[in-house]
């Protein structure tokens, strides 16, 4: 065939990519705003806490540069254990949830076997539990002697070598809490992939398994890579689980290193906290650039037009091995861990099964600060929540409709964000605020915790929220030109409208995310204003844990219900939500229609 | 002996029916083409016999093997079924490059390195991409991806090719020479080979034989001039390009040739019948535009005679380019008629003259009036598997 052929093809297709008719490349007020706002939010307390590393004194107290505190603490032989400690728990917990969601996901979208309509209901169960919810409930069933897993297990044999508090305990539990993130991850990009690719290999002679071993998961290998590493970067800077489980056994990671330099020391180690959560930054900036190298935007994912669902692997008997792994998942993940905190929230103390009675929550909601904390929670969740989606939804929309090279900006500090793990973040707010006069005031506020959640929640806000804007930016584009309508008024009437179902997940999912958060509010919240996973925290520290469950358990029936009003709102919107969110799922440059909602 | 051989297909999807007793039989060798409107079941009966769709009802053999039989509980995995397989959207493997994908088929049978390579690097010269072996296959343009795909499902030598409109997504003149070198491979492979298209072009050009199908029901099988010059039902001809379907009543003739007559159009018009019509019988009358002139009438006429042309009036004239379009009314039915551009006058015949158009005898169909009803037409037994093979 002519060369020529080829080329004119290549050419064609280029010129087909190229985005026609963009806005003029200036700077508006707006962008500008935006991008100090960014800096300010996102930017500032990251440099603080370079700050911090070198003053001599706490943030309010004055005090001088010196390198002494810096020095002193990366010298320190405990800490670079605790930073290896680290790095075990987290890479373990990776490696053990990837394999788990990826073998889920596949069970899911291309098995036959029995009962895999129930995972995905089940990891965003899972995934709206607060994390502390998981860690509180195992460090009860495990107690021994008296957790429930820990009798039925004396009960059956005798012996129960099972110890939430410990290295497996750890592992287990963030396993669990992992895999229902990773999988919700993996989902979209399992079913985008298509199909006939899988359909090629088995074509050319291999089976299923091989198929799915040489070409599937080679296919959808940058994707699992980008999830394993975002995995790993959050579990570095997880504080609930060591700080739980961790701790009682002796096992040291950086985040309770850091809790425990500001509150655990006296007088308070800001600079040594400061310095781990700097190295800490620094790791999780390494490993988010090695991975942009590694495997940049590359994406093997594509949507096809054909949407039809197409044969699934039948596995015969061996479709059981799946149905017992969905069982036991969320028999661990969710039925044990309910049943001892509701059992546990009816004993009058923890572990003694008589007498079962409501003076827990009697007590609970009699205590003057937990009904004020109840409060607190839903506010800071539901502004928290609305602000962090309004922001995402300026950035997303700056990001591809202003043509300056600032635009780029806003985006960029808010990756920087998930280098900074909560409790890295509250110390650096704590920083930012306390040494500027005029805002020392915020300190112990709600309103510092507001705005830290605010923060915090953003990137999850933004990652809910890009690729529906995405979708809607780039149809908006090309329905205002061929209908000539004025462009503002179209953005505004339009655009809004249509965002709706986005922003009320990603409102949703933020307001979720804030409420069970106990990083943020643990160094940043004052007795008066304390949220409600801080109150079941500071019971669990004093041993009161039927009151910790007491606590929990009316967290979670309010998080059922904003679920089930949630399911109902959707139910409502159903259609277009789920078009916006499948759209999420088309890698950014792709033409081709969004076929949502498969499966 | 290699070859397909499809009995009584079924395949339903939700209870809604798709392939229903479709019969299809592919000679060793042969290049089997299924032509029909988007939606008929061409991509389900070509995915039913790759194995990648389980049929509800019916056989399909490949050679002597029976890989799928609902009845007998079989279902070979598409993987034992030797066949390669030219997906629509070429479905190659972005992670790999061009030789990795080439050389998958020859790794799953465990060939060595050597014979890889240079069977490889063969199949690659035959397509004209051995100079891209070591490029990713994401770096390619559509038509050398096409060839790539070409090449992964002729490397192992499979005994049946399927093609799923593998040009759809090609432009114009790639499609062209695609398609001639579609056919080269077939040639020189000697598999029995079916072709997916929904373009009447392609499947005249480049087929041995043509199956039409709608909604999943054979309307004909034949050469592509039979199929083209002789369809066998008024849906196989509206589908294949004869714009004129007029309604006739049969006056005579016996055998393959009848006389026809159009209500109110004056003399009369010679068709072709796959079979005896009795004289008063209504028909359909299928001919190309092309097969059909227009002149003045003549003043001495003999309107009496079946051959003698239709006598209409010209309701309207268009240029284009190098032929002339007329619309012509003959008793209450509109045709179209087209020829080449006449050194002649164009405007001789002006709107509203009378007009005597004559049919081709040899060109014109009479066919039976039952619509598109597709349970009615069965296929043609009575040709031979392994046809004749027409000029390309
Ligand atoms: N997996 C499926 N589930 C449900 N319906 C299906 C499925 N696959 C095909 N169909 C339906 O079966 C019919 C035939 O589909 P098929 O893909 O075979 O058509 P086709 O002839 O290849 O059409 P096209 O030319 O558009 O590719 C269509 O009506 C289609 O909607
Ligand atoms: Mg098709």
């Amino acid at each position: 065939m002519p060369a020529d052929v080829a080329g004119s093809a290549r050419t064609g297709a280029w010129r087909g990519r190229r985005r026609a008719g963009r806005p003029p490349r200036r700077i508006t007020p707006g962008l500008l705003v935006l991008c100090a706002l960014c800096l300010v939010l996102f930017v500032w307390p990251v440099l603080m806490l370079a700050y911090g590393a070198f003053r001599t004194a706490p943030p309010d107290l004055g005090g001088s540069f010196s390198a002494h505190g810096f020095l002193a603490t990366l010298s320190d032989g405990s800490m670079w254990q605790a930073f290896g400690n680290s790095i075990l728990l987290s890479g373990s917990t990776v490696l053990l949830s990837t394999a788990l969601a990826v073998y889920l996901a596949w069970t899911v979208t291309r098995t036959d076997t029995p009962l895999r309509r129930l995972v995905t209901p089940m990891m965003v169960m899972t995934f709206a539990i607060p994390p502390l919810f998981f860690t509180l409930s195992w460090a009860m069933l495990g107690q021994q002697p008296v957790g429930l897993l820990d009798k039925a297990l004396h009960a059956l044999f005798g012996v129960a070598p099972f110890n939430a508090q410990s290295w497996y305990g750890m592992i287990g539990v963030s396993v669990l809490a992992a895999t229902a993130a990773e999988y919700l991850l993996l989902l979209g990009p399992f079913l985008a992939l298509d199909r006939s690719l899988e359909e090629a290999a088995l074509v050319s002679g291999a089976r299923r398994l091989r198929a799915f071993v040489t070409i599937e998961l080679p296919a959808l290998a940058p994707s699992i890579l980008g999830v394993m590493i975002l995995g790993f970067v959050l579990g570095l800077g997880f504080l609930t689980v060591p700080l739980l489980l961790g701790e009682p056994a002796g096992i040291y990671v950086l985040p309770t290193e850091i809790y425990r330099l500001i509150d655990g020391t006296s007088p308070a180690n800001y600079a040594g906290a400061s310095t781990l959560s700097l190295l800490l930054v620094a790791v999780v900036l390494v490993l988010v650039a090695a991975q942009q190298r590694l495997i940049g935007r590359r994406s093997f994912t594509t949507m096809t037009g054909k949407s039809f669902r197409r044969e699934r692997l039948r596995l015969g008997k061996a479709r059981y091995v799946g149905t017992a792994v969905i069982l036991v998942y969320g028999l661990l993940a969710l039925v044990l861990p309910l049943g001892q905190f509701v059992l546990g929230s009816f004993e009058p103390y923890f572990g003694v099964y008589k007498h079962l009675s409501l003076v827990n929550y009697r007590t609970v909601l009699g205590t003057a600060g937990t009904g004020s904390a109840f409060w607190t929670t839903v506010v800071v969740a539901v502004v928290a929540g609305f602000c962090a989606s309004c922001l995402a939804v300026w950035i997303a929309l700056v990001g591809q409709r202003s043509r300056s090279r600032l635009r780029r900006l806003p985006d960029l500090s808010l990756w920087l964000l998930w280098a900074v793990p909560g409790i890295t973040l509250s110390l650096g707010i704590i920083w930012a605020y306390l040494s500027v006069p005029g805002l020392k005031r915020l300190y112990a506020t709600q309103w510092i915790v507001l705005l830290a959640l605010v923060v915090g929640t953003a990137p999850i806000a933004s990652r809910a929220l890009s690729g529906p804007i995405g979708q809607i930016a780039r149809d908006l584009e090309e329905a205002a030109r061929t209908a000539g309508a004025s462009a503002f008024r179209a953005t505004v009437g339009i655009l809004l409208r249509l965002v709706l179902p986005a922003f009320a997940v990603s409102w949703f999912l933020a307001g979720i995310v804030a409420s069970g958060n106990l990083d943020i509010p643990i160094l940043l919240a004052s007795p008066t204003n304390q949220t409600v996973p801080l109150v079941a925290y500071n019971l669990y520290d004093n041993g009161s844990l039927a009151g910790a469950a007491a606590v929990f358990c009316l967290l979670l029936a309010g998080i059922a219900c904003v679920l089930a009003l949630g399911a109902a709102v959707r139910g409502v919107l159903g259609l277009r939500a789920r078009r916006l969110l499948g759209g999420d799922r088309a890698p950014q440059g792709a033409g081709t229609t969004p076929a949502g909602g498969v499966g | 002996m290699a070859g397909v051989r499809i009995r009584g297909l079924a395949k339903r999807f939700e209870g809604k029916v798709v392939l229903e007793g479709l019969d299809l039989e592919v000679g060793d060798g042969e290049l089997l083409t299924l032509l029909g409107p988007s939606g008929c079941g061409k991509t389900t009966t070509l995915r039913c016999v790759a194995g990648l769709e389980r049929p509800d009802g019916g056989e399909i053999h490949i050679g002597d093997r029976l890989v799928a039989s609902p009845a007998a509980g079989v279902h070979e995995p598409p993987n034992r079924r030797g066949i390669g397989m030219v997906f629509q959207s070429y479905a190659l493997w972005p992670h790999m490059t061009v030789f990795s994908n080439v050389a998958y088929p020859l790794r799953i049978r465990r060939r060595d390195r050597a014979t890889i390579r240079r069977q490889v690097l063969e199949v690659l010269a035959a397509v004209g991409m051995e100079a891209y072996a070591e490029r990713s296959v994401t770096a390619l343009s559509g038509g050398q991806q096409q060839r790539v795909a070409l090449a992964r499902a002729l490397v192992a030598q499979p005994q049946v090719l399927l093609f799923d409109e593998p040009l759809s997504n090609l432009d114009a003149k790639l499609r062209i020479a695609m398609r001639r070198q579609i056919r080269a491979v077939h040639d020189q492979a000697g598999a029995a080979s079916v072709y997916v298209t929904h373009d009447q072009e392609e499947a005249i050009t480049l087929s041995d034989r043509v199956v039409v199908l709608d909604r999943g029901v054979v309307q004909q099988v034949g050469t592509p001039r039979d199929i083209y010059r002789r369809p066998a039902n008024r849906f196989v001809a509206d589908f294949l390009g004869f714009e004129n379907l007029l309604t006739a009543t049969v006056v005579g003739g016996g055998g393959d040739r009848v006389g026809l007559r159009l209500a109110g159009a004056g003399g009369g018009v010679m068709a072709s019948s796959t079979h005896p019509r009795l004289a008063g019988e209504t028909v359909v009358l299928a001919v190309r535009a092309g097969d059909i002139a227009c002149e003045p009438v003549p003043t001495a006429g003999s309107p009496g005679d079946p051959a003698g042309g239709l006598l209409g009036t010209l309701v309207s004239t268009e240029d284009a380019g190098d032929r002339v379009e007329r619309t012509v009314e003959v008793g209450g039915q509109r045709l179209l008629a087209r020829s080449p551009e006449t050194e002649g006058d164009p405007d001789v015949l002006r709107p509203g003259d009378a007009v005597l158009v004559r049919v081709a005898p040899t060109r014109a169909v009479a066919l039976d009036d039952t619509g598109a009803r597709p349970a009615e037409t069965r296929p043609h037994h009575h040709r031979p598997a392994a046809s004749t093979r027409e000029g390309t």
